[in-house]
């Protein structure tokens, strides 16, 4: 089963450790408005759905609480598909169903499940969408 | 110290003969002019005014605001309107900051920006006259001219909606935007940004970057609206364009 993974209520214990994060670079806008990055923190969960669209792709997590619930996530990222197109990546590379790690993550200010992140992992650490691909 | 006009004259030689190889580098149109077309990359300036790498982009370091403009920038908040969030028009400077690649398209009688950042475009008539429509715009009117092998295109009547960059440096209606182009050589291009605006700038200022021939590259339809989810769910909010101020003055 799945380890637990960071929920809203560990992420306001984990302010602590504040981190001021670089925010996702090259967005096609200003992100502070809509996120928080003054917060950063990570989720694990496994991925329902991708939004392989302009103007930034979206990811669609259930993440395991460590009460076993679960608590449905989305997540964007400053990628927009063009540039991943261009590195020689598909949608296809995240299959459904994969459980991935979100990276340098930040919450978005409406309190909402929702954030930004800097890039995503699988479960063993392997990057994906990210560079070009080999 | 003594004078050698002899090794003078073979560095000036060998100078002169260094610039006629860097210049026959650069394709020419049949009326001379360098051939500019292509797909270009370009670095994402998300701040016009910072010193930069001194690379790709090199940039004042400092501006020369004036009181209305200090006043401006430091009141900026995306977050109570935000209209490059909102998809809605970049403007000439937020377009041409962009990390997405740009595609110059040159005739002997006009230049085109086709931009994959919102598939927007621009064309611009190269006979140096004014063509404007005669209302302000988010892209503004631009007259072009050439001096020697750099293209100078000089843009005013913007509608002021619009800011410089992401960060928020303002503009007003009254800016005006001088670019030059210069191809340097097979796969490089100077371009350097003039932004003057008097009502929220003391002085002049300017950016430049290289920009880097792509020639594997196609452009990519880009819909800034078809997944716009921040907005949709209420994230990002539009501008308030009722009570947008183009300019303010100093009190």
């Amino acid at each position: 089963m799945y380890k637990f993974s960071v929920t809203k209520s560990k992420i306001s214990f984990l302010l602590i450790s504040f981190l001021l994060t670089q925010a996702p670079a090259q967005a096609h806008h200003s992100i502070t408005g809509e996120f928080d990055t003054e917060v950063s923190f990570e989720l694990r969960g496994t991925i329902t759905k991708l939004d392989w669209a302009n103007p930034h792709l979206w990811y669609y997590l259930d993440v395991i609480t460590e009460t076993g619930s679960i608590e449905k996530w989305q997540c964007t990222t400053g990628l927009n598909p063009n540039r991943l197109i261009r590195a020689g990546w598909k949608k296809t590379d995240l299959p459904m169903g994969s459980i991935i790690r979100t990276q340098r993550s930040n919450p978005a200010r409406d309190k909402s499940n929702t954030c930004i992140v800097g890039g995503i992992t699988l479960d063993d650490g392997t990057p994906i969408f990210s560079g070009t691909k080999t | 110290m003594k004078f050698s006009l002899t090794k003078m004259t073979t560095c000036f030689l060998l100078a002169g003969f260094a610039t006629q190889l860097l210049a026959q580098d650069v394709p020419r149109l049949p009326n001379g002019k360098p051939d500019m077309n292509g797909i270009w990359a370009r670095p994402y300036v998300s701040d016009m005014g910072a010193a930069g790498n001194g690379r790709t982009q090199t940039g004042p370091g400092e501006l020369p605001f004036t009181d209305a403009g200090r006043r401006n920038f430091e009141n900026y908040n995306p977050s109570t309107g935000d209209y490059t969030g909102s998809c809605m028009p970049f403007g000439l400077m937020r377009a041409m900051n962009s990390p997405d690649p740009i595609q110059l398209m040159q005739t002997q009688t006009h230049f085109s920006y086709l931009y994959e950042q919102n598939t927007w475009f621009k064309v611009i008539n190269l006979d140096g006259a004014d063509h404007s429509p005669g209302i302000p715009t988010w892209f503004g009117s631009t007259i072009a001219t050439w001096e020697g092998d750099t293209l100078i295109l000089t843009t005013s009547e913007f509608n002021g909606k619009t800011r410089l960059d992401t960060i928020g440096h303002p503009h007003s209606d009254q800016l005006t935007v001088t670019e030059k182009l210069t191809r340097r050589d097979a796969t490089t291009m100077d371009y350097e940004v003039t932004i003057d605006d008097p009502i929220y700038y003391s002085a002049p200022w300017t950016n430049k970057r290289v920009f880097t021939l792509q020639s594997d590259f196609e452009l990519i339809e880009y819909s800034c609206e078809e997944n716009n989810k921040s907005l949709w769910e209420g994230r990002i909010v539009p501008p308030n364009y009722d009570n947008w101020h183009t300019y303010e003055t100093a009190e």
